[in-house]
């Protein structure tokens, strides 16, 4: 069929491609194509804050309901990085009303300011490069104990979560956590040292 | 150009081997190292987690037809055009039959668009009814109810004119007509075909008003409270049914009959006077709520040396009513905590929270104090 057909060729495209397309003809089933290849971690990320499957679903199609309206504001050039950032303001921000108490909330708790960021910064340790300069070794180095070796196995040795939480003789979850805050510290250390790239 | 879909599908399946555990260490920490790239991998692996794949699948697969539906929906404009028409033709309709039924008796009123005032009209209906009563010469007991109806009616909106009153008693008949019973019966036999067809295009006009309120509504798009008012409006067609229902059925006791369809009106109107905002609360009201959980607490065993005990507990509750997502925020031991959540479970309903009219869930906070006997 005609439409089958349609739809086929739109998921063949890229984002950016997508993105222009429904910005020049205003057809939402666009929007809906492009949306549905992320609606997955979406999902999951709306699971992630509410820990509840209804309140996440409801969310997934309110965030779809915030991206028509922010669309029509913004200019987006990465689609993927922008959907995250809105997805994340938005289940914070039901959450605060959901919490009526001005309880901290527990995520933030893992360093990074959420509702600061407007961008996703890549770290430098993630950037891929495989020649990790000295300057960032230096900082490894004035890590404590934990995030050090959790960094150096993660990052020199390539271990994963399993052999690493093996090794050091902790759960998954505090290694992923000691490697959050590593990073979060060697950025610190990276700006303190005036490291220009 | 089919390499993008693809490579979601890859990403797709690479994420449900990891959970899943069929990757090796290496091909783990390459994924590993991926997702510390990609912080929204990160976190919806993260939140994933938290479903067995049956559950994660059944769900994207709800999300999907729920997108597919909201996608249908299209353009924002043709919906508001379309909602503004139906409210058009639904203003015009109600006029068009309050024309019919009073001829020039109601046109004169001041037809206001307010759900309760014409609810309240319609039970005034004067016209036929008023000129049949007179027939069987219940002019007396007509001004003594007359007052009697007044009281009752004390919130009404301007009464349409000298007949209207009238009608009143016949709708919320009161004890006042002893002798007459038996003629009044037969009257209201006789009339019962006009307040039944009263009620029933009331109750109409009113299901046709809750559309257009409906409609409105989608089409400002209240986001995720959508379901939610779809059920307060349920809740509100329920009762009109209920009312018709009631009209519907014509036994013997007319008198009942009409006068629980017309209380089932006003009770109707009275909601809708309340449901403007407030926060949600046990139906039957705190005084009588606290009662019940002082009534029905049972005391943990082996706690002597405690004679009072406070459990504070976090709940919601949905537009729908249904007490949800109980937690404990502080309690002195486990069977207290147990028991709390017991009588909240087990106790009488809750109503939701209303904001304009509409039903929206609730984050609510009890405090449950137990006394030793």
């Amino acid at each position: 069929m005609a439409l089958s057909l349609q739809k086929r060729k739109l998921e063949s495209l890229n984002d950016d491609m997508l993105l222009s397309k429904y910005r020049s003809t205003g057809n939402l089933e666009i929007l809906g194509v492009l949306y549905h290849r992320y609606m997955t971690m979406v999902y999951g990320l709306c699971l992630k804050y509410y820990k509840d499957r209804e309140l996440s679903q409801d969310a997934v199609m309110g965030i779809f309901e915030k991206l028509v309206t922010e669309l029509e504001r913004h200019e987006v050039k990465n689609f993927k990085s922008w959907l995250y950032v809105l997805s994340r303001n938005y289940c914070l921000m039901q959450l605060r009303v959901l919490n009526k108490e001005k309880e901290k909330i527990r995520f933030v708790g893992e360093g990074e300011s959420y509702f600061m960021e407007n961008e996703v910064e890549v770290h430098p340790i993630d950037k891929g490069d495989n020649n990790i300069d000295k300057a960032l070794e230096d900082c490894i180095e004035k890590l404590k104990n934990e995030q050090k070796n959790c960094i150096k196995l993660f990052y020199y040795e390539s271990k994963c979560y399993q052999e690493i939480a093996e090794l050091m003789r902790m759960d998954e979850k505090k290694v992923k956590s000691h490697l959050q805050n590593g990073k979060r510290n060697l950025k610190i250390c990276l700006e303190n040292s005036n490291v220009t790239e | 150009m089919s390499q993008n879909k693809k490579n979601i599908r890859k990403e797709l399946e690479e994420q449900s081997a990891y959970t899943s555990g069929k990757m090796t260490a290496e091909e783990r920490n390459s994924f590993e190292r991926r997702m510390q790239e990609d912080p929204f991998l990160f976190d919806a692996l993260d939140g994933l987690s938290l479903l067995s794949k049956d559950e994660a699948d059944k769900d994207i697969k709800q999300l999907t037809g729920r997108l597919s539906k909201r996608l249908r929906r299209k353009n924002r404009y043709i919906y508001r055009i379309a909602a503004v028409l139906i409210l058009i033709i639904g203003v015009s309709s109600v006029l068009l039959l309050r024309d019919l039924r009073q001829p020039s008796h109601m046109l004169a009123e001041n037809v206001s668009e307010e759900k309760k005032e014409s609810a309240m009209e319609s039970l005034m209906d004067p016209s036929e009814l008023t000129d049949d009563i007179s027939d069987f010469g219940l002019k007396e007991s007509k001004q003594e109810l007359k007052s009697v109806a007044d009281e009752k009616l004390s919130f009404t909106a301007e009464p349409a004119g000298g007949g209207a009153e009238t009608d009143n008693e016949i709708l919320l008949m009161d004890e006042g007509m002893d002798d007459q019973k038996e003629m009044d019966l037969f009257v209201e036999g006789v009339e019962v075909a006009a307040p039944v067809k009263a009620v029933e295009a009331e109750a109409l006009m009113l299901a046709e008003e809750m559309k257009i309120v409906e409609a409105e509504e989608e089409a400002l798009m209240i986001t995720g409270k959508e379901e939610v008012e779809g059920e307060a409006l349920m809740i509100a067609e329920r009762e009109e049914a209920e009312a018709i229902g009631a009209v519907a059925g014509l036994r013997q006791d007319e008198t009942a009959r009409i006068k629980s369809a017309g209380k089932a009106k006003i009770r109707a109107a009275e909601m809708a006077l309340e449901m403007k905002d407030s926060d949600a609360g046990p139906a039957g009201g705190m005084d009588d709520y606290n009662i019940y959980l002082s009534d029905n607490q049972v005391f943990p065993e082996n706690y002597d040396a405690m004679n009072r005990a406070v459990v504070k507990l976090e709940f919601i509750i949905r537009a729908n009513g249904i007490i949800d997502s109980v937690r404990v925020l502080r309690s002195p031991a486990e069977p207290f905590s147990v028991e709390a959540i017991r009588l909240v479970k087990e106790g009488p309903e809750w109503k939701p929270a209303f904001s304009n009219n509409i039903a929206l869930d609730e984050v609510v906070n009890l405090k449950i104090i137990f006394h030793r006997e």
